[in-house]
């Protein structure tokens, strides 16, 4: 059953149509009938209408529990004898009347049987014989002396030939319908294989489609191919297996073979190809005795492809088809797929075996495909690893002699300011003397003072590139350390520091730390000290970039709802509105930028945006405003405000 | 009582001038390249404070064919310090270009079991600055802002 209905009333339909059709046919030729239903054993016309449906005497019989139970097992009998014959059958029921059962078979399976007659037999014998019967059921049932046989001698009664004539015109009316329902099953058929047809080929559309857009770890590689073998031993009822061969054991790739040995739906085959742990294929080659072929032995992919293409063919008996299809990156063999289609599988209703096989190796040439797109995403992540790498080498070996330059210009910047200290004139010194020795005095400190803020400036460079090649690396954002910081001025001015020579140099008047406002944020902030001062750094870099000469670049903090925030602002070249949020993306220099200063490297900002974000904050920018001097723009840094400490203490 | 300073560092040249500072500031400096002399050293002598670079050649124990991680030796000699040595008290400032928080984050775990504050300072760092930490650690008073 199926939604509630009996088989017959999936397959016949309108119950009550029919109910007229039989009351036309049976009201005119023998008066009683039924329907016994063969999926559920119930009759199809309820109790309530019981009168209608039969003689007086069955209506009494079956008010008894047992000869309720009598009639049914009677009726069970000959529904099964007619379904048998294929044709109606009168036969005589357990109380003595003669009944007919007309089967009514739909491509051979037994939907129903209508039952009709209840009638007495007109030749003496079986009159007899049936009298004899109700009288025994009278008695044994319990009812009172007569009360039943009254009723059965009170049944109509027709000739043998009668009965006959009777039962082909039902037969015929059956037969028609027998007909009818075969046409309505015909077209369930049709209808349900085009279903399975279109949930078939949407299934496989997703399977394309997960195949198609497939290029990442390896891990990813195997759960869907996992995933795609087994949509498709369900879509196609064929058992898949994806063999990789690895070009030598000891190949990363031979690690793979494990994995796809252990994917193998084997359930249906064991005993005949089965994997143990250590990557071995193994068979049966007669009974209890097995044959294995270790992955290990073969270094040729064509040699391994030719053992199993060997192999296979001891499965024939088993399978109705083995679909084998190699598999290719670029111009090796990277593996084969096997597809097991067993014989046994369930066919009705699925895709011709052409069009399997054809869909097979499509399916198959889309697993290649992403084969080869992960193997080329291995390729590329392993040239990464090794970049990175080399680059992180690369930059630790530039920063360790810039700290070197920077102390060996720190000290002797430091040893000319004692020089400065001595008390020249006293010494016997000429006031003109003391003069030049105090002017070269000071061209010394500059020089040094340059050289210290030069190294710094490398040294940023050398941290954004370090930078870049670190955050490249990560899979998952790795949150920094951070430590509450209780002097943010302090902080500040030492990021404005390494910015003072080179600000003055490039005619700008001074880089400003506003200390009365960012005092505000004192205790509130959470940092990475590196961190942030290669962020602020950044910004104070553009700042001195591209400021006008005679301007400052002023710090300044202010608390703003929840959030701590910092504001470097500058005058110079005027950034546009439509170029805010550009100026962030790597490798991007804005119009005006790149006219002052063509050789920038366009890392800064992004460097900058990506470490504040890590602090869980925000870098915005707003389009340039008209000032006096140049375009005023102000870059805003801001960070959300601590109030339960920086971070666990562990 | 002037105050010992353990400076490990295997690039000397690029030190020196932290060095000088430290010393100019009144601190008795001894700077050791060679992390095996260092932990015989830290056997047999006393100091205020350490000093400690991160990446640093292997130990001669560990000079076989096998490639050390990066910052591999700096890390061990620190959990040798404070685990083997039982140098627990004496606090270490961390100078070094490693950034990285992988390998900074088991250095701030294993000083905040002992109490300490994890210090790190990262090069290029100013002598000025690093005179100032070895100052602030030690409890010292700070001398000038220098450069």
């Amino acid at each position: 059953m199926s939604d509630g209905l009996s088989r017959f009333e999936e397959l016949i339909g309108d119950v009550e149509a029919f109910r007229l059709m039989l009351d036309g046919a049976f009201k005119e030729w023998m008066g009683a009938y039924n329907v016994l239903l063969a999926d559920t054993g119930e009759y199809l016309f309820p109790k309530a209408k019981e009168q209608e449906y039969f003689q007086p005497f069955c209506r009494m019989l079956r008010s008894e529990e047992e000869g309720e139970r009598l009639c049914r097992e009677s009726n069970r009998n000959a529904a099964l004898r007619a379904a048998q014959e294929g044709e109606p059958i009168a036969y005589p029921c357990h109380a003595g009347l003669i009944d007919v059962a007309i089967p009514i078979l739909i491509d051979g399976e037994l939907i129903a049987t209508v039952f009709c007659g209840q009638i007495r037999p007109k030749e003496e014998n079986l009159e007899k014989e049936g009298l004899k019967k109700a009288q025994q059921l009278e008695r044994e049932l319990g009812f009172k002396a007569g009360e039943l046989v009254s009723l059965w001698k009170r049944a109509p009664q027709i000739s043998e030939d009668e009965l006959n004539n009777t039962k082909d015109k039902v037969w015929k009316l059956i037969s028609y319908i027998s007909k009818l329902g075969h046409e309505r099953l015909e077209l369930q058929k049709a209808h349900q294989k085009d279903r399975q047809r279109l949930e078939e080929s949407e299934a496989l559309e997703r399977i394309a489609r997960e195949l198609s857009g497939l290029a990442g770890e390896w891990d990813e590689f195997w759960s869907k191919v996992g995933l795609v073998l087994e949509q498709m031993t369900e879509v196609i009822g064929a058992s898949c297996a994806m063999i990789l061969i690895p070009r030598s054991a000891t190949d990363t790739r031979g690690k793979l073979v494990v994995k796809a040995v252990a994917q193998l739906p084997i359930a249906d085959f064991e005993g005949k190809l089965y994997s143990l742990g250590d990557a071995i294929l193994c068979k049966v080659v007669e009974e209890g005795k097995i044959e294995t072929v270790p992955f290990r032995e073969y270094r040729d992919p064509d040699t391994i492809c030719g053992s199993i293409t060997q192999f296979v063919p001891s499965l024939a008996a088993e399978l109705d088809e083995v679909v084998l299809v190699r598999v290719g990156l670029g111009n090796e063999q990277a593996g084969m797929l096997l597809f097991f289609l067993n014989k046994e599988r369930d066919v009705s209703g699925s895709l011709p075996i052409q069009e399997e096989k054809g869909t097979l190796v499509h399916l198959a040439s889309l697993i290649g495909a992403a084969y080869h797109n992960c193997w080329l995403y291995q390729e590329r992540q392993r040239e990464l690893i090794l970049r990175r790498g080399w680059l992180r080498r690369v930059t630790h070996q530039l920063l360790a002699p810039l700290h070197g330059i920077q102390g060996y210009a720190e000290d002797a910047w430091t040893r000319l300011r004692r020089w400065e200290q001595w008390d020249l004139q006293a010494a016997g010194w000429t006031e003109y003397k003391v003069q030049r020795w105090k002017d070269e005095l000071q061209r010394w400190k500059h020089s040094f003072e340059s050289i210290v803020w030069s190294s710094h400036y490398a040294a940023r460079l050398a941290n954004n590139l370090a930078w870049v090649v670190y955050i490249d690396g990560q899979k998952e954002k790795e949150e920094p350390d951070l430590d509450l910081v209780e002097d943010v001025g302090g902080l500040l001015i030492k990021c404005a520091r390494d910015f003072q020579g080179i600000a003055r140099e490039r005619g700008l008047r001074k880089v400003e730390v506003n200390t009365q406002s960012v005092a505000r944020l004192n205790g509130r902030l959470c940092v990475n000290d590196d961190l942030f001062r290669q962020a602020v750094g950044n910004l104070l870099d553009n700042a001195v970039k591209y400021s006008n000469r005679g301007t400052d670049i002023l710090i300044e903090g202010e608390i703003v709802g929840e959030w701590a925030q910092i504001r470097v602002t500058n005058e110079g070249i005027r950034l546009y509105s439509r170029e805010v949020e550009r100026i962030f993306e790597e490798g991007h220099r804005g119009k005006e930028a790149r006219r002052r200063h063509p050789a920038g490297t366009g890392i800064g900002l992004t460097v900058a945006r990506q470490i504040i974000e890590l602090h869980g904050g925000k870098l915005t920018v707003q389009p340039s405003k008209r000032t006096r001097r140049g375009w005023q723009t102000t870059f805003v840094i801001s960070l959300p405000i601590s109030t339960e400490g920086c971070q666990e203490e562990i | 009582m002037t105050k010992k300073i353990l400076f490990i560092d295997d690039e000397p040249e690029f030190v020196r001038p932290q060095v000088i500072a430290l010393e100019d500031a009144g601190y008795k400096v001894t700077l050791e390249p060679d992390p095996d002399k260092a932990v015989a050293l830290l056997q047999e002598q006393d100091f205020d404070l350490i000093v400690l670079d991160l990446i640093m050649p292997p130990r001669r124990e560990e000079r076989g064919d096998q490639e050390l991680d990066f910052a591999e030796t700096g890390v061990k000699l620190h959990q040798e310090i404070r685990d083997e040595l039982g140098l627990v008290d004496i606090p270490i400032i961390f100078l070094t270009v490693v950034r990285d928080q992988e390998i900074r984050h088991p250095i701030r775990r294993l000083e905040r079991k002992y109490g300490h504050k994890p210090r790190f300072l990262t090069k290029p760092a100013r002598s000025s600055d690093v005179v100032a930490e070895v100052q602030r650690t030690l409890g010292d008073p700070q001398s000038a802002e220098l450069l």
